[in-house]
């Protein structure tokens, strides 16, 4: 498998799911809480995927999570990566107390594990979708900080970003200038961000935690599993089956495309 | 002998010394965040206690305005939670209605057997997988376990947990899919430990599955850098035999390396555990957390927090002490 073949595949696969989420209200065949329907169809017929307990089609619903979800995962992903960033750029400009400690904050979020975090504080917030992204974002910075900050402090040390600190540059001037050396981290965090904003948001979906009418594969997935007769006949095939592989071929497509077959392949927690 | 000890007992202090602010820390978040976000109980103000009051049993109620005294000052009230710890004191069950700790106690041991069997067991594979990898792997084997270990390590645990219970419990019905043990079955009941043993089969699988990608690709990163060290090149040159080399040059050269990273995929792992109950409907903290979650049961939440902080932050100071005692030379070096 060459690396460069790999890569285009994963980012075909994302701009599809992109596009499917774009055009999502004229490719559903129904709104996805209609529930007009009668209630378990099997696939076949108007309904492609059949219809859930509801009498709501499955089909409308998936493609509703293509939005959904992926809006949430860029939304998350896009604030934390830019608070990671400030925050990195600031340890390596103002050094001393303020490196060591936002160093410390991000040490607890090693040793706690974030989803953990997140998940405790999203359930006392409200049901919001907005209060469970703020949850979100403030507690997966942890990560991005960590890394960049490690780049950062050797960039800082470039003639160029000497010289702009030599003239009594600001962050933003030192951060400026950063960019272009830290640019390629940056959107490597980004992209990897996103599948975890992904993978967070169908956990808390999954424990019941946020908007119940949300449309977002992990809510497909938990009303899939709420359903006592799921794993009774073959109901899981078109009703769990499908937000699970969607999912996973999401965060798989994201994660080939920072993949380094060449290198090593570490996950960095 | 006087001097070879003293600087780890330095670096003792420290390493306690730094889990315990840690702790603190967690335990003032514990506080300080239910109270600043909106929508929680305890951020609420005084004629919203009223709404409160009347969503609760009326015991529940006054239970919880004796724990939490939200008519007080801040100070007052963190004080008091101080107290309550201390006192091993976490506040009633909104849900349960009984003291939180003995609830979450109650439930600790199956989340701490599931963890930590898996954690033994996934070390033992993922190591050894990693070296077999780096030292006598072809191109094509390495290439393609190391696929395979990526699209693996990418998938939620909690997917992974419904893909196996999916397949191994009701397509092809090996295993029990859901509980600890038969409904109604108790310890004393003749042939529990294997009942006990076939439920925690598929559950302690999918955990191995999560948590041997990553140690398995670390181990072999590690163990590639060491093979190419100088004193491994000068061991072959010497004609020393190439098992010592990989046992004594090799491995043993890696652990240091390895266990330092270790402990973070362990975290990990436990958050897994938690997910991997749920899906199973095993009876662990994991399901504890899934109905307090559920009944948006507040103490028990804060609860259930408060003992996953201090597991993590103990399996962490075990792994620092351990690479210590283990390799005593590193307290030098940083």
């Amino acid at each position: 498998m060459k690396n460069a073949t790999v890569k285009k595949a994963a980012l075909l696969i994302l701009l599809i799911m992109m596009v499917m989420g774009i055009a999502y209200p004229t490719l559903a065949p129904f709104q996805p809480d209609d529930f007009s329907s009668p209630a378990l169809l099997p696939p076949g017929g108007k309904h492609l995927l059949g219809t859930n307990k509801m009498g709501q089609d499955i089909f409308s619903a998936l493609l509703a999570g293509f939005r959904v979800t992926i809006s949430i995962a860029l939304i998350v992903s896009f604030c934390s990566t830019l608070i990671g960033t400030v925050l990195a750029i600031s340890c390596a400009f103002y050094r001393r107390w303020m490196d060591r400690f936002i160093m410390s904050v991000t040490e607890i979020f090693i040793i706690v594990p974030e989803i953990i975090v997140i998940m405790l504080f999203a359930a006392f917030a409200g049901p919001r979708v907005a209060d469970v992204v703020m949850v979100m974002i403030f507690f997966s910075w942890s990560r991005i900080t960590r890394i960049l900050r490690g780049k950062a402090m050797v960039i800082i040390n470039q003639d160029t970003l000497q010289y702009t600190l030599l003239l009594k540059g600001n962050l933003f001037d030192v951060g400026r200038k950063m960019w272009p050396y830290l640019y390629p981290a940056v959107a490597t965090l980004f992209i990897q961000q996103c599948g975890r904003a992904a993978v967070y948001e169908a956990t808390l979906s999954f424990l019941g935690i946020g908007d119940p009418a949300l449309k977002s594969w992990g809510r497909t997935i938990k009303a899939a599993l709420d359903y006592e007769g799921i794993f009774w006949g073959h109901t899981y095939l078109w009703w769990l089956l499908p937000p699970i592989l969607c999912l996973i071929l999401f965060v798989l497509a994201l994660a080939l495309l920072t993949f380094d077959f060449d290198e090593s392949g570490e996950r960095s927690d | 002998m006087f001097f070879r000890s003293r600087p780890s007992l330095i670096w003792l202090c420290t390493v306690l010394g730094r889990n315990c602010m840690l702790l603190s820390i967690l335990v003032i978040l514990g506080f300080l965040l239910p109270r600043l976000i909106p929508g929680s109980p305890l951020s609420f103000s005084a004629d919203q206690i009223d709404v409160l009051n009347a969503m609760l049993p009326e015991e529940t109620f006054n239970r919880f305005t004796d724990y939490y005294a939200p008519e007080q000052p801040l100070i007052k009230q963190f004080a008091g939670y101080l107290r309550h710890l201390a006192r091993g004191d976490w506040g009633y069950s909104f849900h349960y209605g009984l003291a939180v700790r003995e609830i979450v106690m109650s439930r600790v041991s199956l989340t701490l057997f599931l963890s930590l069997t898996s954690i033994v067991i996934s070390t033992l594979i993922a190591v050894s997988l990693g070296t077999y990898l780096a030292l006598k792997g072809s191109e094509y084997l390495e290439k393609g376990l190391l696929t395979l270990l990526l699209v693996l390590q990418t998938i939620p645990v909690f997917l992974l947990a419904i893909l196996c219970r999916m397949l191994f419990a009701h397509h092809l019905g090996w295993f029990p899919a859901f509980g600890a043990y038969p409904l109604g079955m108790t310890p004393a009941d003749a042939g529990f430990a294997l009942h006990f043993l076939r439920h925690a089969i598929l559950p302690i699988a999918v955990l191995i599955l999560n948590t041997v990608p990553p140690v398995a690709v670390l181990t072999r990163n590690v163990v590639q850098k060491i093979k190419r060290e100088p004193y491994v090149e000068a061991a072959y040159y010497f004609g020393i035999r190439e098992k010592i080399i990989w046992l004594y040059y090799i491995l043993l050269n890696s652990f240091p390396e390895i266990l330092g990273r270790l402990n973070i995929t362990f975290l990990y792992a436990i958050a897994g555990a938690l997910f991997v109950e749920i899906i199973f409907s095993y009876p662990g903290m994991g399901t504890l957390m899934k109905v307090a979650v559920e009944a948006r049961d507040y103490p028990l939440i804060q609860g259930i927090f408060l003992v996953t902080s201090i597991y993590s932050i103990a399996i962490n100071m075990l792994f620092e002490l351990l690479s210590i005692k283990l390799y005593p030379r590193l307290t030098k070096m940083t």
